[in-house]
């Protein structure tokens, strides 16, 4: 008789965690499993952004918003993410005109999305922040973001419950046996109530019809900042970021690039969003053309060392929304997939909602257009 | 003459001999070494009006041998010394940089040699990790670069031959050191060493001459087991244990460890869809004289590749012969392991980058190769875990057996590389290259 | 001619080829500072692949004192850097 747990989540990345953890959390026997380890992939290979303001208008918006709140209250003392989230300003930051309307656009959604997050200043040349590019117009400074490091969240997810820990273990296969869910792995049979699949692009070896991408990224870590006079309060994200992910536009002359100053003393240094489509792999090239643009408009990187260059891997829905909700009508198998970088940001609310649904047998409506049934019809258009 | 033109990374034996060999095959060689002049760790050059501390006849010959060579292929190659590699690509770009940092260049070879030489390996105890604690190869660079040794009294501590190599050394730099602690007995296997070519034991007995002139004293069956900073912070004081149990200590200025050897594959893979190779002790430790072979070796095998012909190499029982000369000397310092991580004071650095001890990875449990670089930050910093990553994984898996050499897979940069640099650098076509070489610049 | 880096202000003399780790070490100066993770900065590998003896330049960054030539009026300090006065100004 194989084991039996009530919920199998595989993937053990920000999602699958934060799923592992409600549930466990809600009293379920849990088994969390991954082919390699916990934040293996896309998790272990991000910047820790928790932002509203780089979210597109509509239902990633507001997921983002919920998810942010919720941040809050599982960072307070006593909870399971107390010390992890840490706020901080963010900076939005434009060199072209096209990044300038960005601004105004991102000015006028912070207003609409209410208290949570609010612009705490608005600087036109000189801008107030030192050691800021002469190639910056404008610099929109928000508050109410911030930032995490997804493997210490990762980690308090799992380690705080108690669930079993399997890896390296593969999904292999699944099936229905009456009202059970039988998984085969690497490691051996399963069974349980219900299955999880959070397992980023790998969700595609188990449901090869999902149109999931690998979309990459090319991050690059520096050296912890040694000179006092470069450290950086908060993220610097250029408004052509906005421009990448909102409108798909391909802006060539502003790389859209983020300086994200980790809690560990590096600068990550991100394009986030790779336009140039299937690049798995880092090149000089493409590094020099990102650094070119970040020391413009911030001068101190020029004397900072980078000590590691790679690819961070995303999974990516071909119509640009996450895929969650049951994969068929039985709803004993979930896949919550295709974050594409957003998951960090809102692993917290997803691990909530997929343990209300395992609870209420139902999702929330706003979340009704992430349900894998609308590949069903295999017309979806961009 | 061939369109094609080759980088190779290290100015050691491995490397001039690979130079030499593609170039006679008239393709074109860029040379790089961060040192100040070629010679790599063996033949390494004194500065500029330095008078050069005395070689061994051995090292001399060999020196001059390669380097007739090398200077009979000039047209087809280039030298640049002070110069840092910093890597190479998915897509075959290198990035070099002058340790000015004012010259910085993309270049895209047809094939890399890497020739970068061998580690040292030093094993974690308590204070390896203050000041005027160093790699013994460390004090050699600085002896041979110098002809100074480092002012005060000098103890070097570890295993093999490069124990007395480096001691005789510090004898002729008028500074011989306090005591040499070794922690095998190569006197036991004194057949063994009889195997030896001829040339290896009048090495060594050169070497042990210039010890016992200047009585040095050598300890064999020991070790250091700490290291402490005396009261007044003024000196170092070392405890030395030997294989009896016994313990003393001893107040010394310096200590020079060197625990072995081990290849500097660090970032690389072997990539023949890339043509990346390597040569010399960074791939195999071979030593000096095998590494002169050796670069030959793959400069024929990455001739034969670019040209398209079959070049035949004829040296391979050489070859044979001193790598099974290696194997031997090992065999004879061969010795248990006299530092047990597992038994070690908890507060001992392992990781030196990120100041990590045995305590901080103990609080790990049970993790994979990711939680202990994220969560615990074993090897995530400057040095990327050349230093710490067998020592991490031996501590977690002591079966680990040979562990590798890193905790991760090939990656670029290889080493910490400035920002202006790569911002700054200029893309140098083949053309360019060919005829900059061809030029000599 | 002397030719002379400076090492938190104190002139260090150099000969010909001289790494700042050489004319550092003529002096007896081995002890460079601290890292931010709380590492002794000094010489250890000599051949710039342990990073442990990172000296600070204004406008250059951190630098390897055992690959990195001297030049005259080289201008160094040690980690954390100190400000004129003296003080420690990255803590």
């Amino acid at each position: 008789m194989p084991k039996h747990y009530d919920i199998i989540v595989a993937g053990a990345g920000i999602i699958g965690a934060s799923i592992a953890y409600h549930l466990a959390k809600k009293g379920k026997r849990v088994a969390i499993l991954d082919k390699i380890g916990p934040f293996a992939a896309a998790s272990g290979a991000s910047d820790g952004a928790v932002s509203v303001c780089t979210k597109r208008k509509g239902v990633m918006s507001e997921l983002s918003l919920q998810s942010l709140r919720y941040y809050n209250e599982l960072s307070k003392p006593g909870q399971v993410l107390e010390g992890f989230f840490k706020k901080r300003p963010s900076y939005y930051f434009s060199t072209t005109e096209a990044e300038n309307s960005a601004l105004d656009i991102l000015e006028n959604r912070i207003r609409e999305l209410g208290p949570d997050v609010s612009v705490a200043s608005d600087q036109y040349r000189p801008c107030g922040i030192p050691n800021m590019g002469e190639n910056i117009s404008r610099v929109l400074e928000v508050s109410g973001e911030g930032h995490v490091l997804a493997y210490k969240v990762i980690d308090a997810f799992i380690r705080s419950q108690k669930m079993d820990r399997l890896w390296p273990c593969e999904l292999v296969d699944y099936s229905y046996n009456n009202d059970i869910v039988e998984i085969k792995t690497s490691m051996g049979k399963f069974s349980a109530d219900h299955l999880v699949v959070a397992t980023g692009v790998d969700a595609t070896t188990i449901f090869p019809s999902l149109p999931i991408s690998r979309r990459s990224g090319q991050l690059i870590v520096t050296e912890r900042i040694f000179n006092k006079k470069n450290i950086l309060q908060g993220s610097l994200t250029a408004a052509a970021y906005l421009l990448n992910k909102n409108q798909k536009e391909c802006s060539q002359n502003a790389p859209p690039i983020v300086i994200d100053p980790l809690t560990t003393g590096q600068y990550l240094i991100g394009s986030t969003r790779e336009n140039d489509g299937d690049q798995l792999q880092t090149d000089f090239a493409t590094v020099q053309r990102l650094l070119t643009h970040a020391v413009k408009c911030f001068p101190p990187l020029r004397q900072e060392r980078i000590i590691r260059v790679f690819a961070g891997v995303r999974a990516s829905v071909i119509d640009s929304l996450p895929i969650l909700g049951s994969i068929d009508a039985t709803g004993k198998v979930i896949v919550a997939t295709g974050f594409e970088g957003d998951g960090i940001c809102l692993s917290p609310l997803i691990g909530r909602e997929v343990t209300n649904f395992i609870f209420d047998k139902t999702f929330s409506p706003s979340l009704s257009v992430l349900n894998p049934e609308r590949f069903s019809h295999k017309t979806v258009k961009r | 003459m061939s369109e094609k033109n080759v980088l190779v990374v290290g100015a050691g034996i491995a490397g001039l001999s690979a130079a030499t060999v593609l170039a006679k095959n008239k393709i074109s060689v860029r040379l790089v070494d961060q040192a100040g002049s070629i010679g790599g760790n063996l033949h390494r050059q004194a500065n500029p009006n330095v008078q050069p501390i005395s070689r061994s006849p051995e090292n001399k010959k060999r020196w001059k041998r390669v380097i007739e060579k090398f200077n009979a292929e000039q047209d087809y190659i280039s030298v640049n010394c002070r110069v840092r590699f910093s890597g190479i690509d998915q897509k075959g770009v290198a990035l070099l940089s002058d340790l000015n940092g004012t010259d910085n260049k993309f270049i895209k070879p047809d094939a890399v040699i890497i020739a970068t030489g061998a580690s040292e390996r030093v094993i974690p105890r308590p204070g390896w990790t203050l000041a005027n604690v160093r790699t013994l190869g460390s004090i050699q660079t600085e002896l041979k670069t110098t002809s100074q040794a480092p002012k005060g009294k000098i103890i070097i501590a570890g295993s093999g031959p490069f124990l007395i190599a480096a001691g005789a050394e510090l004898c002729k730099a008028g500074n011989p050191p306090k005591a040499i602690i070794e922690g095998g007995y190569p006197y036991s296997h004194i057949l063994k060493s009889l195997r030896l070519p001829p040339s290896y034991l009048r090495e060594a007995f050169d070497y042990m001459q210039t010890l016992i002139r200047a009585r040095v004293p050598i300890y064999y069956k020991s070790h250091i087991r700490e290291i402490k900073t005396t009261s007044d912070n003024q000196a170092l004081e070392v405890c030395i244990a030997s294989s009896d149990g016994k313990t003393r200590t001893q107040e010394i200025d310096y200590v020079g460890l060197h625990d072995g050897l081990r290849q500097n594959d660090y970032g690389f893979s072997i990539d023949p869809h890339l043509k990346i190779f390597t040569t010399g002790d960074c791939r195999e430790l071979l030593g000096g004289r095998a590494a002169e072979f050796d670069g030959k070796k793959v400069g024929l095998e990455v001739a034969s590749l670019l040209t398209n012909q079959s070049i035949p190499y004829h040296h391979k029982r050489e070859y044979e012969k001193h790598r099974q000369a290696q194997n031997i000397i090992r065999k004879i310092y061969a010795h248990e392991p006299p530092l047990d991580l597992q038994k070690m004071d908890e507060q001992t650095v392992i990781c030196r980058c990120e100041n990590k001890t045995i305590n901080d990875l103990k609080k790990l449990s049970n993790p994979t190769i990711r939680e202990m670089r994220l969560l615990g930050r074993f090897s995530m910093g400057a040095c990327q875990g050349r230093f710490c990553s067998e020592w991490v994984q031996r501590f977690l898996n002591p079966d680990t057996s040979p562990p590798k050499s890193t905790l991760g897979l090939s990656r670029w940069p290889v080493l910490p590389t400035r920002i202006h640099n790569i911002v700054e650098a200029t893309t140098e076509s083949t053309s360019q290259s060919n005829s900059l070489i061809q030029e000599n610049k | 001619m002397t030719q002379n880096i400076y090492w938190n202000n104190q002139a260090v003399k150099f000969l010909d080829g001289e790494t700042i780790a050489n004319a550092l070490s003529r002096l007896n100066i081995t002890h460079f500072g601290y890292s931010l993770s709380g590492q002794t900065r000094t010489v250890f590998c000599g051949i710039g692949q342990c990073q442990n003896c990172l000296v600070w330049e204004e406008t250059t960054g951190l630098i390897e004192a055992c690959l990195t030539p001297c030049k005259d009026g080289l201008n160094l300090h040690s980690s954390p850097p100190l400000d004129q006065k003296g003080e420690k100004s990255h803590e």
